[in-house]
């Protein structure tokens, strides 16, 4: 199974795929929405998370989360967002619309780790 | 989303004709930019806040730079680097933000306002502005291109 | 100018840096221009306006940048600001405007930051504000970061 980062920062999607690697799954990295769909749209099967950014150029991460929980095929996917933003009215905006988890930057590796396990019903 | 880059557009042709009597043709077509620019030699950025946030970027080759410097002042100018050439480039941007600002203040009642105008040279510089998607248009003029970066944050 | 102004800029940085185990940062220097000139490699600007106008630049040398990219990936070798490092001067940009904007409204100053951008390159020079500019020289652990702060007041 896979494991998906959908961050307009490649630091961040690096930061990521460090976490990811150690726990045995494969990455799949996507700048932006778009391109995230589209990768989404063959391999959604195969995809176990998706960390999505809030704030990202072009679509956000919002209105990803909100098309992917609306899709038939999508929505039974958790969704971890990852947000710069420490604001409570998004936390429960996400929770309301399907997301799984929060996570704000910066973030520690361990952090990261513990809540992807959460998000894997591996916690 | 046009109605928000067309100020700009507008204002930078004319006014680089009325200050400096040079003709400046922009292209027709409005590209999508990543998140990194190649700046051309000389580049002026000028960020703005108010019900949206953004940034307008006017970037040129040094020789046009030194053109411009050099029909505004009256005096001959050869080196980018002089605080006269890179400050004139700042304030002509200064000017065509402000224009643009002003139409969408008025048309949207954007309540935009401008942080001053700041201006660099160097080798090869990139310009990366995290989180905002921005469109380029490209221009070109007798002394060389140039080419303006308009990015407006999401609303809300 | 009133420090109530300038420090939320330096403890935004400070703050952001230590959450990437970068502590023990000091001010190293402080002084004034008569404008804004940079020439290190790697700045960092946001614009001020509201009750206060003006720009912030946060510079630093190459070195300085890749060993803060080190940090923020706990501790991975930074050979050079390839989009990967640049993405991550990015990331700390946007943290560090994020921080300093809470800072200002908690002491009462009411201005809104604008969008960061950062300039890479080599053989840069800036003139980032033609007017007063009080510079602070910050020692971290990755290295020097000068902060200029160029406001119209």
């Amino acid at each position: 199974m896979k494991i998906m980062t959908v961050d307009d920062s490649a630091i961040v999607r690096k930061i990521i795929r460090s976490a990811v690697e150690v726990l045995d799954y494969e990455v799949v990295e996507a700048k932006d929405a778009k391109e995230a769909l589209d990768i989404l749209e063959d391999e959604y099967e195969d995809i176990a998370l998706i960390l999505l950014d809030w704030n990202m150029p072009g679509m956000d991460g919002f209105e990803m989360l909100e098309l992917i929980k609306k899709d038939k095929h999508l929505r039974h996917i958790p969704v971890m967002m990852v947000t710069s933003e420490t604001g409570g009215e998004n936390i429960i905006k996400a929770i309301q619309t399907g997301a799984t988890h929060y996570l704000v930057k910066p973030f520690t590796i361990e952090e990261l780790t513990k809540r992807i396990l959460e998000c894997l019903g591996r916690g | 989303m046009d109605s928000l880059y067309k100020p700009f557009i507008e204002s930078t042709a004319n006014i680089i004709g009325q200050m400096t009597g040079l003709h400046i043709d922009l292209s027709d077509q409005v590209c999508e930019e990543g998140q990194e620019i190649s700046s051309l030699g000389v580049t002026s950025i000028v960020t703005f806040a108010g019900v949206r946030r953004g940034r307008f970027l006017i970037d040129m080759v040094p020789e046009l730079a030194i053109k411009i410097t050099n029909n505004i002042t009256g005096v001959e100018y050869k080196d980018v680097r002089e605080y006269d050439v890179l400050t004139s480039i700042a304030e002509l941007n200064n000017i065509i933000a402000g224009d643009a600002i002003t139409v969408l203040n008025d048309e949207l009642k954007l309540s935009l306002r401008l942080a001053p105008p700041i201006v660099l040279c160097g080798k090869e510089p990139i310009i990366s502005i995290p989180k905002l998607s921005s469109v380029t248009i490209h221009g070109s003029s007798d002394h060389g291109d140039l080419k303006i970066n308009i990015a407006f944050e999401k609303e809300g | 100018m009133d420090i109530k102004y300038i420090l939320p800029f330096l403890d935004g940085l400070k703050n952001i840096l230590e959450q990437f185990g970068m502590v023990g940062i000091e001010r190293s220097g402080l002084y004034k221009k008569d404008y804004m000139a940079v020439d290190k490699d790697v700045t960092a600007i946001i614009g001020i306006v509201g009750e206060l106008r003006g720009n912030v630049a946060y510079s630093m040398s190459q070195d300085t940048a890749k060993n803060i990219v080190s940090s923020m990936m706990m501790g991975m070798p930074v050979e050079e600001l390839d989009e990967v490092a640049r993405s991550g001067i990015g990331e700390l940009s946007n943290m560090v405007t994020g921080n300093a904007s809470i800072l200002l409204s908690e002491n009462d100053v009411n201005v809104d930051i604008t969008p960061p951008s950062i300039v890479f390159g080599s053989d840069i020079y800036f003139i980032i504000s033609s007017v007063d500019t009080i510079t602070v020289d910050l020692k971290t652990p990755a290295g020097e970061v000068e902060v200029n702060i160029g406001l119209e007041i």
